[in-house]
């Protein structure tokens, strides 16, 4: 039970960031090129 | 203390997204296309949840006190996995569509921020790595506990360095002050973590007053506090680091389940079975020798459940520690409340506490059903592993679904025995499995 709880926590924690990561790259103003190193 | 646990896990969850909402705050500086900023954003996702790995295992009492600390452990590695996953995503993404960002490989001439960047790449799969497989690497838990801290600690640092070297997103002052607040906290914890609890253990020391065999190469190690009051309470059933022989500075520490009674304190005792490089030497032990302690941790304990009409406990082997402490504690209470206790061991000449076990019935309502692989000859009794049907034979009808189950012994026996007293309808939240197998 708590095992199944930590699982299912530990993937809305990776699902929550990705979908803010996601949004994040959405959200970005005109694309500059990006850098050459 | 569900309540308590919901806002727990609402302040883990701010934690985790506050970087990227830092990130996403205020004036932006340009995109640099979809996949680019994806993978920016993916980095600081990975690197927040990295950051919160040290906070996990610190072992705030209070925090993890709703959960129990073996759980919070178990959510470290799940969130590993994770975090893992999305740096290396962030890195996936550069050098599969901008590989001439990524520049020279070669630190000498490199850029130094995009080095510790693959520095703080690599720590955090070696860190991963040898964790998931300690045992099939074969990797001693001290060297793995050393290195593990080491790793993280300077993989994160590292990680750190990179984003402020590259400080493309981070350039705003306001955003600068916030990632260095952010990095301040983590050294604070680190130096509470790794100095401060240490220094304060080594102040506390117990010794060692008693060191007594029992069945099954198992041995019974009992502690009194040396010049304090020690552990002023604890519930039965939970557990404490120990540390043998070494500073409390040194990660020699091993988590135990006590198995004595708290009201036995401040007298504390261990259940220890030889089975390692640090519970092979316990025999060895000598009267006197100072010891350390971390305690107490855990959930699982009858006092966690003050309204159960009765307890089960499903024990293998020296899984017997915590329901010890947990049926010596309800016999000093004079509690009446019926009890069983399933207990799986592979000969009868292996049962540890088996005399006292006997006297603990005497004293409680308790029905102590022995399950032997070997049975000796005229053996009566249940053999085999505990499986469904000895469950079924062996709990009332009447009262099987309200009884709250203790599970305790090695892993594949607590896991069927879960799915046993699932399928015999006893709901999820009556099953209390103790995870001790942490790497």
């Amino acid at each position: 039970m708590r095992r199944r709880t930590a699982f299912w926590l530990a993937m809305l924690t990776g699902v929550l960031v990705v979908l803010m990561a996601l949004g994040f790259a959405l959200m970005q103003p005109a694309a500059l090129p990006p850098p050459v190193s | 203390v569900t309540g308590r646990a919901f806002a727990w896990i609402g302040i883990y969850l701010l934690l985790v997204v506050a970087p990227l909402v830092v990130l996403l705050a205020g004036p932006m500086p340009p995109g640099r296309g979809f996949w680019w900023d994806f993978s920016m954003a993916l980095g600081f996702a990975g690197m927040a949840m990295m950051g919160i790995q040290f906070a996990l295992t610190a072992r705030f009492k209070r925090a993890s006190a709703p959960f129990g600390v073996d759980i919070i452990y178990l959510f470290h590695r799940y969130l590993a996995l994770i975090a893992l996953a999305l740096v290396l995503a962030h890195f996936a993404i550069l050098w599969l569509l901008y590989e001439e960002a990524l520049g020279e490989l070669d630190p000498r001439v490199a850029r130094w921020e995009l080095t510790v960047g693959r520095l703080a790449l690599v720590c955090f799969v070696l860190t991963v790595v040898t964790s998931e497989f300690r045992r099939f690497l074969r990797i001693p838990y001290l060297a793995w506990r050393i290195s593990h801290v080491a790793l993280a600690t300077v993989g994160f640092a590292a990680a750190v360095a990179h984003i402020g070297g590259v400080g493309y997103y981070t350039d705003a002052p306001f955003k600068r002050v916030l990632w260095l607040a952010v990095t301040l906290i983590w050294l604070l914890l680190l130096v509470w973590l790794r100095l401060v609890k240490p220094w304060d253990q080594r102040r506390h020391p117990y010794r060692v007053v008693e060191v007594r065999p029992e069945r099954s190469n198992s041995w019974t190690l009992a502690l009194e506090p040396d010049g304090h009051a020690g552990v002023t309470r604890f519930k039965p059933g939970q557990f404490a680091w120990l540390t043998l022989r070494g500073s409390p500075f040194g990660l020699r520490e091993h988590p135990f389940s006590m198995a004595s009674a708290p009201e036995r304190l401040p007298r504390i005792e261990f259940g220890i079975k030889e089975l390692g490089d640090f519970t092979g030497e316990i025999g060895t032990v000598k009267l006197g020798e100072v010891a350390y302690l971390d305690a107490p941790y855990g959930v699982f304990s009858v006092d966690t459940y003050p309204e159960a009409p009765g307890f089960a406990f499903v024990i293998g082997g020296i899984g017997i520690t915590p329901a010890m402490s947990m049926l010596r504690s309800l016999a000093a209470r004079g509690d009446r409340r019926p009890l069983r206790l399933f207990y799986g061991n592979s000969s009868w000449d292996e049962v540890v506490f088996r005399e006292e076990i006997e006297e603990l019935a005497g004293r409680l309502d308790l029905t102590v059903v022995h399950i032997l692989q070997d049975a000796p000859e005229g053996w009566e009794g249940e053999t085999g592993y505990v499986d469904k049907a000895v469950l079924e034979r062996h709990l009332p009808a009447d009262r099987r679904t309200r009884l709250q189950y203790f599970l305790c012994g090695p892993t594949p026996m607590a896991h069927a025995a879960e799915a046993a007293l699932r399928e015999l309808g006893v709901p999820a939240h009556h099953i209390q499995n103790e995870i001790f197998e942490l790497v």
